[in-house]
């Protein structure tokens, strides 16, 4: 894809998300080096966002993927994705994508202060192993509901934040909301550990599904506001549906 | 014929395995650690084998054992396996968590 925007000197870099859509309201895709958090609705597209992100970085730009999730398991997401086309089992074998599994414990009694020093190592390892560029944490919501502590995990993600930073990735991190017009997280603390925010809805408007995508903010860069529509498709993923005439002479990624 | 059951001593006889997930030396991890030799000294008469691993010299522990939260402590024996996450600070916490009698 042609980068037709003119970037500022100051403004921050930007990596390639290959969505289709997305490069163009973002102008030019993800800030890199960055947290972005991906808030919505269950059901929204978050989960595939993330993913979609972390696959094209393997098809497109040769950059490895970890993905670490807490509730839902690696071989179910795997499922899942299939059916866009995504076979992330052979990217596995490969070594270009590794899932982090923080499964939650049902038997683990709390007793004092802790910190998440073991999954924040596990995560650099994994990064480290096969230097990776993007990764995606699914959700932070789970998390914040397992540990129910606030203040701990507020700052153990500025920890995690920061030391992935330090290794040169690009994070995403998706988030739950209850509201389509409202909270953007449902803890209210998601918002606070990322430099950028999208909102993803889903709405239903007289029988008719609305799903859109929000740039709410990005700090230090620049982006289109407002809502653009997108749809999922199989064998597709997300695909912005607004896109200007500059947009569509561009090759739809397979 | 009157078999006297002294259960507290039973429990002495038990050799109580730990390993304990730290990383670094900080306040919660020496935390743990003091609560765990205290426990094993008085409460266990030093029938007791505590292993620290400290995952900030070996990360690949952190993997094998799944870690998320340190300080992680893991009771190998008696089962059930048994593990704990904390600093361990609340010594009657800890004895209850761990069937430990007091």
């Amino acid at each position: 894809m042609v980068n037709v925007y003119q970037v500022p000197e100051n403004e921050i870099r930007k990596i390639k998300t290959y969505i289709p859509g997305f490069d163009e309201i973002s102008r030019g895709g993800l800030p890199i080096n960055r947290s972005t958090l991906v808030s919505g609705s269950s059901g929204c597209g978050k989960t595939i966002f993330a993913t979609q992100f972390l696959v094209n970085g393997i098809r497109y730009e040769n950059e490895n993927a970890v993905f670490v999730t807490f509730e839902e398991t690696p071989d179910s997401i795997k499922k899942n994705m299939l059916s866009f086309g995504w076979d992330i089992d052979k990217y596995e074998k490969e070594n270009k994508f590794i899932f982090i599994h923080a499964s939650v414990r049902k038997q683990e009694e709390t007793i004092g202060e802790y910190n998440l020093s073991g999954l924040i190592t596990r995560i650099e390892q994994a990064i480290k192993k096969i230097n990776a560029k993007r990764v995606a944490i699914d959700s932070l919501g789970s998390l914040l509901f397992q540990y129910n502590n606030d203040k701990i995990i507020r700052r153990e993600l500025f920890i995690l934040s920061d030391k992935l930073k330090d290794l040169g990735v690009t994070i995403v991190m998706t988030a739950e909301r209850i509201q389509e017009y409202g909270e953007i997280s449902r803890y209210g603390i998601e918002e606070f550990v990322a430099d950028n925010v999208i909102i993803l809805r889903n709405t239903l408007e007289e029988e008719k599904r609305r799903r859109t995508i929000e740039i709410l903010k990005y700090r230090g860069a620049f982006h289109q506001k407002g809502e653009y529509p997108f749809t999922i498709l199989p064998q597709k993923g997300i695909i912005g549906t607004a896109l200007t005439t500059i947009d569509i002479n561009q090759p739809v990624c397979q | 014929m009157i078999i006297a059951i002294n259960e507290k001593s039973d429990k002495m006889q038990i050799k109580y395995i730990f390993k304990l997930y730290i990383y670094g030396h900080t306040l919660e991890c020496e935390s743990a650690i003091k609560s765990l030799n205290d426990i094993g000294q008085n409460e266990l008469n030093g029938n007791y084998d505590l292993e620290v691993i400290d995952i900030k010299e070996m990360p690949e522990k952190a993997k094998q054992a799944k870690l998320v939260t340190i300080p992680t402590l893991i009771r190998e024996h008696p089962e059930p396996v048994r593990r704990l996450i904390g600093d361990l600070k609340d010594r009657e916490k800890v004895l209850f968590a761990l069937d430990i009698p007091s």
